[in-house]
């Protein structure tokens, strides 16, 4: 078990430092790595540069927050949505365009709607539900769906009812979807709260109004654009490992 | 005696009480209505209102959204074109005044060996024929210089075209339409670019008018009354502002760094200093900063929006 995980880490590891060979190599061929596509290890010293001032925690901080209460809000809807679909097909069904057409819809050309429906500063947080709900749903709703028909006999048998078999039954069962459905939705709605603070270019701080305050500064200094990403992806990446420590777990048990 | 002097009281009572429409305009509070702008030169108009909290800095292209709903604001300054498009479009606001006229220039990159501009030159615009750059060039120049002319996506685009004398493919570029202060920060990289065109008085000789750039629109539910109070306030405070530009950079100088940039869309407080005492070949601000009511210029309103193709705008868009 525990030479597993060493391996785990130690590939974890090659795979970062692949990540940053691919990334000097492409540097290195646009031959303009202020303008166009800065280096590692540029971005990086400015990247660490950043996180000596205050601001960019308080940038960190307000678009962690929005992204985890539109990420939480999404999570309810979808663990109450999906515990109903996965228990009934004719709801699922009717759902089912519904789902389709929030995967499908241009995620860029909903924040203005969102910027008249509710606002400049919830913008962002309805983007990340909207977003975020199918992918959770699904995951929810076919886990709950695929428990075993055997184990479900059985607890009937028992007299168990709905409430109790979805909740002590169905969704421990579906665990592994959910989690695989939360730490994929997870990334997704942090890059989509940074776009979304693109596009509506508030005053208020947060990683994507830095990055897109950065470009209008000096459009010919890309580093502060790229630094700014990399707090996001060393972040993600944080989580993403985590994530995977979890499901590795659930899978021993 | 006595009722001469009860009703020389009972005068003077009244006239304490009373107070005169300037008192009135000058204890107005300016917290009391939203107000958006975007962020750029027009935030250097509402300087006074920075610390307010009813007052929001967005992106340019997101104040689209801010017309109709719940939240739209009180007032909105926006490009006048934007603007009364909106309001063509049932937006229900009116055009009260016009707070900037202006910061457009035509920069040089040093590439071209003659140094004037002609048909051999390539020049770069932002946006398309229809937005303003490609619209105010070609009422400038005509088509003469078209075959020459490239478009790029946005105003940063262009000035790194400026920047770096090349454009985004690294072909040379001659010339590049910017606006201040974005010119600035071009001329300070590229040690070889200059600035060719002041537009504002290439327009100026042209057609006798100003350009007219960030206007003021308020909206239709402000009572009469409040607006005319926030209108006196706004022109007094950009008067101010522009006799003692002190008050204007004081004010913007509550944040530094990344944030002034986030809060501002301006690259940092030195810029907007060096480029506000700068003055055009008009002798105005390089930033184009001033106040005049939209009624009071409606001849030079007109002829702009006549240029950015909206015409025959009716006598119902003005507060």
């Amino acid at each position: 078990m525990k030479r597993f995980t060493a391996d785990q880490y130690r590939t974890y590891f090659y795979g970062i430092v692949l990540l940053l060979c691919v990334w000097q190599l492409f540097a290195g061929m646009t031959h303009e790595e202020v303008m166009v596509f800065p280096g590692p290890f540029q971005t990086v010293r400015y990247a660490l540069g950043l996180m000596g001032k205050s601001y960019t925690y308080r940038c960190l901080g307000a678009t962690f927050s929005r992204m985890l209460g539109g990420y939480l809000l999404s999570f309810a809807a979808a663990l109450l949505l999906g515990i109903i679909s996965g228990n009934s097909p004719f709801f699922e069904r009717l759902l089912s365009p519904l789902i389709t057409t929030l995967r499908a819809v241009p995620t860029a050309s909903l924040i203005y709607f969102f910027i008249v429906l509710v606002g400049f500063k919830k913008a962002p947080m309805m983007m990340v539900i909207l977003i975020c709900f199918p992918i959770l749903y699904e995951g929810i709703a076919g886990g709950i769906r695929n428990t075993p028909q055997s184990i479900l006999n059985a607890v009937r048998l028992d007299g168990a009812g709905f409430l109790k078999e979805n909740l002590k039954i169905r969704l421990p069962l579906a665990f592994p979807y959910i989690i695989v459905a939360m730490t994929s939705s997870f990334s997704l709605s942090f890059k989509i709260e940074i776009m979304a603070e693109v596009i509506t270019g508030s005053a208020n701080p947060g990683l994507g109004s830095v990055i897109a305050a950065s470009r209008s500064a000096d459009p010919t200094n890309m580093i502060p654009i790229f630094a700014y990403s990399l707090i996001a992806v060393v972040i993600m990446l944080a989580i993403d490992f985590s994530g995977s420590m979890i499901r590795h777990k659930t899978d021993l048990n | 005696m006595k009722k001469i002097c009860v009703i020389l009281l009972i005068l003077l009572t009244l006239c304490g009480c009373g107070t005169t429409k300037n008192e009135e305009m000058e204890n107005y509070d300016p917290n009391t209505l939203t107000v958006v702008t975007p962020k750029g030169a027009p935030v250097l108009a509402f300087y006074d209102w920075i610390a307010n909290e009813n007052y929001t800095r967005v992106a340019a292209d997101a104040i689209g959204a801010l017309w109709t709903g719940e939240e739209s604001p009180d007032v909105i300054t926006v490009d006048i074109t934007s603007g009364v498009k909106a309001i063509g479009n049932g937006a229900d606001y009116r055009l009260a005044a016009i707070v900037t006229f202006g910061n457009l220039y035509i920069g040089a990159s040093g590439n071209d060996e003659n140094d004037t501009m002609d048909n051999d030159d390539k020049i770069v615009l932002f946006g398309n024929e229809n937005m303003l750059p490609g619209r105010i060039f070609h009422y400038l120049y005509g088509s003469d210089y078209d075959e020459g002319i490239v478009y790029v996506a946005d105003a940063q685009q262009a000035a790194a075209c400026l920047m770096k004398g090349v454009d985004l493919e690294g072909n040379p570029v001659d010339y590049v339409f910017l606006a201040q202060p974005a010119m600035f920060a071009a001329l300070k990289q590229n040690e070889n670019a200059s600035v060719a065109v002041d537009i504002q008085e290439a327009y100026k000789n042209k057609s006798g008018k100003d350009i007219i750039q960030a206007a003021v629109f308020i909206k239709n539910s402000v009572p009469d009354t409040t607006a005319e109070m926030f209108l006196y306030a706004l022109e007094q405070s950009i008067n101010a502002g522009i006799e003692d530009p002190e008050r204007i950079f004081s004010a913007l100088n509550v944040y530094e760094g990344d944030e002034f940039t986030t809060q501002f869309g301006l690259p940092n407080i030195n810029v907007v200093k060096a480029v506000f005492q700068q003055k055009n070949a008009l002798g105005i601000n390089a930033m184009g900063l001033g106040f005049k009511r939209a009624k009071d210029i409606q001849q030079d309103i007109e002829a702009f929006l006549q240029l950015m193709g909206i015409e025959g705008t009716s006598e119902e868009i003005y507060r």
